[in-house]
């Protein structure tokens, strides 16, 4: 996989590309947790809401690196 | 149920409370330093990984951005990215305009940062925090890279990509590691507003409260609703239920600030009662008035619900007065005179009554995690922006110039080889203290912070870092100087000197990614910024210092300005407006330095008569728009004395005083003739209001001081109010 892809000819790390990526998805993930209000089975909903975006970024990351 | 606590016990539990809220205190410091101290640390080492430039600036950010809860760690590290971005936008602009010319570039420069200090005084809290830093960012940025044009974009990249690394690290700890919400703040301060609030009522219904006792209550009210406001706009950052409620907390304050206005009213008419003249009215009310005040001056608001309980209560309340008062009309035989003071007293207190329970189902909507439907009533713009004289940007803005162009011409025609720092501090502590109430004390606070870090920084360098090897050594040197830093911060006392030293023992002292050890180069530095906060806390002591006459007139003719508006605007939307910038131009007056003295505290009673006067016009002005049997003449003399006010207002003289009272007099027998039309008719109708409230401005009217005259019984107060008019 290629570290790195042209985007109107410049070279953009493909890491930003899937952090973007998985930072959509964790929007979309979260405003879904939200709307069940999910909290409530959460004890740090902080902590959780940040576990759940490193392990899109990194799974998505190992993936494609992989 | 409990049986009643012996004394002992009782002391021995509030001294018990008083050890556990020092903890609780204590252990929220010690908290705020271990956070602090994390996330410095991951943000160095991350800087160091990543072998950035100045993995100083990383650190740098993380003491600039932490607070002791996330929601202002959120907003603070958000306005700060967005004030970097612009200011290095704005630094390579200017490099790639003027990089061969120095003076040019330095003149732009100027005009840019001169632009956003003045914009930062017009803007609140975190939002005039980004205008500063996108001023001062330009020179942080700008003055490296016009003199190495060919790094500039790699040096303002480098400093994004550093701050931006800080604000990432700092926020994560803040959320992460026992995260402090900004709700429970929010949450605790609106009841402990409710509770005063209700307090107030109760001592202004009961016999009123002095004018001047009143005056500064008003005072800490206005500080207390901007806090909320600003709790609220912190507060969206870190909580969802927060962001939900915004529009809510928005609500609660309007509806607050509503009831006090009718409650300023109200308390100036109830002291007018306590006249001689008037005990028979005194004494008509007291039954109807004795239960709400019981109640609400014995309220203590410790929980939500208690606070919902009152309001219900003073719903009874409100019905029992609605049985009631025709009764007690019945059973008295009133003077004309009596008969509208009591008619007034009546009316106000339905209104005020209204509006407090508004106010406290607001309230309990907050509480309850509610949001409040209102499709009636059209919603509450926020925006961080506030009524202020255009003096107050305008000074602060050209404070900002004069300091770069002093330092600019020394540092040109002296080639300082530190210069350049010198120059950025500089501008970088004005800018940054132009908002604050007090900037000189603020800089000198800071110019400590700098003088101590310039000694540690020498410890440091000299004694402890030769001896560490790695970075886990590192970490172990730089804990005790970091920690010492963070809890300075923590006392409200000596947080300039905290952040100072935290700022720029970093500065000096964090190694690069290849360590050096300059002797003489620290020696430069520390000088260079010794002098340059010198030079800032020499400009705000002397240009312009806060407080000074200049600003002060320009403020009371700023809030004399708002009753002119509120007499002549075009109507809708303009009470809310009103009551939001009187009480904001208040603020400010009153947070100028050295507001104690008699003087001042004329111009405390002079704001509250236009508060007053103002809310009073603006009734005057709705009813007059709904249906009424006002007769065309009659109308027009109503209008002619509202202008009349106005143009008082816009010249305090002498003559206009006379004309404003003459309007009053021709206006108030006119009006008052429909008395014998208007007798028997429910003392409510719009007529009678329209009566009451001229009558209510003409009792305030009559109470101007007169002015320009040599014998007067207050000389103070006129001497002051002549000190504007001319």
């Amino acid at each position: 996989m290629p570290r790195e892809i042209p985007v109107f000819d410049a070279l953009i790390p493909t890491l930003l590309l899937i952090l973007i990526g998985s930072a959509l998805i964790f929007v979309l993930i979260d405003q879904l947790l939200r709307d069940v209000d999910w909290d409530r089975f959460v004890w740090h909903p902080a902590l959780f809401r940040f576990a759940l975006f490193v392990i899109l970024f990194s799974g998505l990351g190992l993936w494609w690196y992989s | 149920m409990n049986p009643e606590p012996s004394s002992s016990v009782l002391i021995g539990r509030q001294r018990l409370i008083a050890v556990q809220g020092f903890f609780k205190e204590e252990a929220i410091s010690w908290l705020f330093v271990l956070k602090t101290l994390i996330a410095a640390l991951i943000a160095l080492w991350l800087a160091y990984r990543l072998e950035l430039e100045s993995p100083k600036t990383a650190v740098v950010t993380v003491f600039i951005v932490m607070q002791a809860r996330t929601g202002m760690v959120l907003a603070k590290g958000f306005y700060r990215a967005l004030g970097t971005i612009i200011g290095s936008g704005v630094a390579l602009l200017l490099v790639a305009a003027f990089a061969q010319e120095r003076v040019m570039f330095l003149i732009g420069l100027a005009i840019w940062v001169g632009m956003l200090t003045a914009g930062a005084t017009i803007y609140r809290n975190f939002q005039s925090y980004a205008f500063v830093l996108a001023g001062y960012t330009a020179c942080l940025v700008g003055l490296p890279a016009a003199l190495d044009p060919n790094a500039a974009f790699d040096i303002a990249v480098t400093r994004l990509t550093e701050v931006l690394l800080g604000i990432l690290v700092a926020s994560t700890v803040s959320g992460l590691v026992f995260p402090l919400s900004m709700r429970e703040l929010l949450l605790s301060a609106a009841l402990k507003r409710f509770a005063t609030f209700a307090n107030s009522s109760g001592r202004a219904l009961s016999f009123g409260v002095p004018i001047e006792e009143w005056g500064s209550l008003h005072l800490k009210a206005i500080n207390e609703i901007v806090t909320l406001d600003s709790y609220r706009s912190v507060g969206i950052f870190d909580n969802p239920k927060t962001r939900q409620q915004n529009q809510t907390i928005l609500r609660m304050s309007a509806d607050l600030i509503a009831a006090a206005s009718t409650l300023h009213v109200l308390n100036r008419h109830i002291l007018r009662l306590n006249d001689s003249g008037m005990n028979v009215v005194r004494e008509a009310l007291d039954p109807l008035l004795a239960t709400g005040v019981r109640l609400l001056q014995t309220h203590v608001s410790t929980s939500a619900s208690q606070a919902k309980q009152l309001v219900t209560h003073i719903g009874e309340w409100q019905a029992e007065i609605q049985k009631h008062k025709s009764r007690i009309q019945t059973e008295n035989t009133f003077s004309p005179e009596q008969q509208l003071a009591f008619d007034t007293a009546i009316m106000l207190l339905e209104q005020f009554l209204d509006e407090f329970r508004c106010y406290g189902r607001s309230h309990s909507a907050l509480q309850d995690e509610r949001i409040i439907e209102d499709d009636d009533r059209a919603p509450l713009i926020q925006h961080g922006r506030h009524a202020t004289d255009f003096s107050q940007p305008l000074i602060a803005g050209l404070r900002t110039v004069l300091i770069l162009g002093v330092m600019s011409v020394f540092w040109i025609n002296s080639s300082w080889p530190t210069g350049v720092l010198a120059l950025t501090i500089a501008v970088v502590v004005s800018a940054l203290f132009s908002t604050a109430p007090n900037p000189a004390k603020m800089v000198f606070q800071m110019w400590q912070g700098i003088a101590l870090s310039f000694a540690a920084a020498f410890v440091f360098q000299f004694m402890v870092l030769p001896n560490l090897h790695g970075f886990i050594q590192l970490t172990f040197g730089l804990i005790p100087f970091l920690a010492f830093a963070a809890y300075l911060m923590t006392r409200p006392k000596w947080g300039a000197i905290g952040v100072g030293f935290g700022l720029f023992f970093s500065t000096l002292a964090i190694p690069d990614n290849v360590t050096q050890f300059n002797y003489a180069g620290l020696l430069n530095s520390g000088i260079a910024l010794l002098v340059s906060a010198t030079i800032a806390a020499l400009a705000f002591l002397t240009v312009m210092p806060m407080g000074n006459q200049l600003s002060r007139y320009r403020m009371m003719r700023a809030l004399n300005r708002q009753l002119i508006i509120a007499c002549l605007n075009p109507l809708p939307g303009l009470r809310p407006q009103f009551e939001r910038d009187t009480r904001e131009l208040l603020r400010q007056i009153a947070g100028m330095r050295g507001f104690n003295t008699a003087k001042d505290r004329a111009i405390l009673t002079d704001a509250l008569t236009i508060q007053e006067l103002g809310s009073a016009v603006l009734e005057l002005r709705t009813l007059l728009g709904q249906p009424h049997s006002l007769d065309a003449t009659r109308l027009s003399s109503v209008q002619t004395a509202i202008s009349a006010l106005a143009q008082f207002y816009r010249h305090r003289n002498q003559r206009n005083l006379r004309a404003l009272r003459q309007a009053f007099n021709n206006v108030i027998p006119q009006v008052f003739d429909q008395v014998l039309e208007t007798k028997g008719k429910e003392s409510t109708s719009n007529d009678r209001k329209i009566q009451i409230y001229l009558h209510l401005i003409h009792l305030q009217v009559q109470a101007l001081p007169d002015l320009g005259r040599p014998a007067d019984p207050s000389p103070e107060v006129n001497k002051e109010v002549a000190g504007y008019a001319a």
